[in-house]
């Protein structure tokens, strides 16, 4: 039985008519780095900040190891919500100190976080005078002190030059390896696929998916065919317990294929039909295929 | 306790503006303590040239009435706290720190505890400072200087000051909560307090007056008692003492006030 650390039962927020989240479900289990995928507006943040006790839910419940919520649990959380938020007019290693206090531990690590995100020589400016980038490496730092078991990020590389995301990629990976739990939220497909181990997708405030990605990947294989004969072939497609789905492109088909079936069995399936493919392609699967089919089966 | 003071005392002591605005309030406190003698005594010298009986020099730090002279003064400065008070809380909401606080594992309700344990110590520390300064001021200007006298009941005047300050700067703090927006809130507190003395000198009568906010976190010390001479026989009636049901009245406002704040940090999005 694998760990739960956060499970959500049927959590909604209404902004006036506006269903911002609406019934969502999913579990966190310890050691998962599980992304909330989902276009702008999809509810995310606002999902985020309902568990983390600064939205107040219309409905629904959560909770966080197992138990009901407290402040105490966020003690043992670190996290990021859309922009960094510090005191303007102190150092980070004042601000990082209130947040020891803050979280009842001790602020050791401070300079060597620091240290890690490339802060060490400012450590003594106000944070009034960073930068955005440098803003959000502080917010890592900070959400990294006081030896976190869970983390969660949001949008973590919004505003990063593509050094500062190899970097904090890397810091996931690195932080996921410690058997931290990490729950991202982003939009951007890429970055859940090369960084998490688990997705839920959003849209519209509303569950479409939740799984592990790898599976969503492995699941189906997608193939592109065409033949002399395109009705024909499309007729055959239509009945045919090989595929999931098909789409018609320009001048060729792309088809989603059951589970357990290869391109070499829907290739033997047409022949002895008589259709004799003139292009078979097997297309690598990708998140964003997976994502595009599911928000284009949720309209 | 001691760690959400612990927080507060963390998020203003190496701020600048905060030692800008305390060191201009104390230099304004002492300052006016000190010179008030001064002035008033000039403006009855002048006066006294041209009354039909002579006006008497007064001494505003004999003790014991010390502390009732010097803690009415200060009332008038009051504002310039909740100006403080209203600075700092609201600074909260335009850095969105309040958020991060909460996110990082305050509670709501700690969050509004930390800020109400920062309005004691400023109470306190204003009320020291009035205390230490009257001490000063008294043992310069009495003659044969009694214990008893400095130490006398008049003191209830230092409590009663404390009292006034705590209970006043909580209103300013549920304004601040509030409003969110320091302007607006200062701007609201000036403003409600006009409105508040128009309509108690339109319609309320007098025995009604006690009862509105300002007027209880205004009046537990009054106007100090003065050697008038009797007018038409009568001597003008001075309450020399702060009175136990006006601190109750401003208390219980002070309670509602914070409840008040309770409700909204719970109803709210942060």
């Amino acid at each position: 039985m694998p760990e739960n650390i956060l499970s959500i039962q049927n959590l909604t927020k209404h902004y006036g008519r506006i269903h911002a989240v609406n019934e969502l479900t999913l579990e966190v289990n310890k050691g998962e780095v599980y992304g909330i995928l989902g276009p702008n507006g999809s509810g995310k943040t606002t999902t985020l900040g309902m568990i983390l006790d600064v939205v107040n839910p219309t409905s629904g419940t959560y909770s966080w190891f197992g138990q009901p919520p407290s402040h105490h649990h966020r003690k043992r959380i670190g996290s990021i919500l859309e922009q960094p938020l510090f005191y303007p007019y102190l150092t980070p290693l004042q601000n990082l100190k209130i947040l020891s206090l803050i979280k009842e531990a001790p602020s050791t690590q401070a300079e060597e976080l620091l240290k890690m995100v490339g802060l060490y020589e400012r450590r003594h400016s106000k944070f009034s005078t960073f930068s955005y980038g440098m803003r959000q490496r502080m917010a890592l730092a900070a959400s990294l002190l006081c030896n976190p078991e869970v983390l969660i990020l949001d949008e973590p590389t919004n505003g990063l030059d593509p050094q500062g995301i190899a970097e904090v990629r890397n810091l996931i990976r690195m932080t996921a390896a410690r058997g931290v739990t990490i729950i991202l939220a982003s939009h951007l497909l890429d970055e859940v696929q090369k960084t998490c181990t688990h997705v839920c997708v959003l849209d519209k405030g509303k569950r479409l998916f939740a799984g592990n990605v790898q599976e969503v990947l492995q699941d189906t294989v997608l193939v592109e065919i065409a033949a002399g004969d395109m009705s024909k072939l499309q007729r055959a497609l239509t009945d045919s317990p090989l595929i999931r789905s098909m789409e018609l492109k320009q001048d060729l088909i792309l088809v989603s294929l059951a589970e357990n079936t290869t391109g070499s069995d829907l290739n033997a399936a047409l022949y002895r039909q008589g259709i004799v493919l003139s292009h078979l392609v097997q297309r690598k699967k990708t998140l964003e295929n997976y994502f595009l089919e599911l928000l284009k089966s949720s309209e | 306790m001691i760690r959400l003071i612990r927080i507060e005392l963390k998020k203003i002591l190496s701020y600048r503006a905060f030692w800008l605005l305390a060191g201009f309030y104390a230099i304004s406190l002492t300052f006016t303590l000190i010179v008030a003698q001064v002035i008033i005594n000039k403006i009855l010298l002048e006066a006294g040239k041209s009354a039909p009986i002579p006006l008497l020099k007064i001494s505003l730090y004999q003790f014991p009435r010390v502390w009732n002279n010097l803690t009415y003064m200060a009332g008038y400065l009051n504002l310039f706290l909740a100006i403080i008070v209203i600075f700092f809380v609201c600074n909260e909401f335009s850095n969105k720190t309040i958020r991060q606080n909460i996110i990082n594992g305050l509670s709501r309700t700690e969050f509004i505890l930390s800020k109400l344990y920062l309005i004691l110590i400023f109470s306190l520390a204003a009320t020291l400072l009035i205390f230490l300064t009257g001490l000063i001021l008294g043992l310069i200007h009495s003659k044969d200087v009694d214990i008893g006298d400095i130490f006398s009941n008049r003191l209830q005047f230092i409590l009663g000051y404390f009292i006034e300050v705590v209970t006043y700067l909580i209103f300013a703090y549920f304004i601040a909560f509030l409003l969110k927006k320091t302007g607006l809130a200062v701007i609201t507190l000036l403003f409600y307090t006009m409105i508040e003395q128009i309509i108690i000198w339109w319609k309320i009568p007098s025995e009604y007056v006690k009862l509105f906010p300002m007027k209880a976190f205004g009046r537990l010390v009054h106007f100090p008692k003065i050697p008038l001479p009797e007018i038409d026989g009568k001597s003008i009636h001075f309450q020399d003492y702060v009175a136990v049901p006006d601190s109750a009245i401003a208390i219980l406002y002070a309670g509602l006030f914070f409840f008040l704040i309770y409700l909204l940090i719970r109803k709210r999005d942060i």
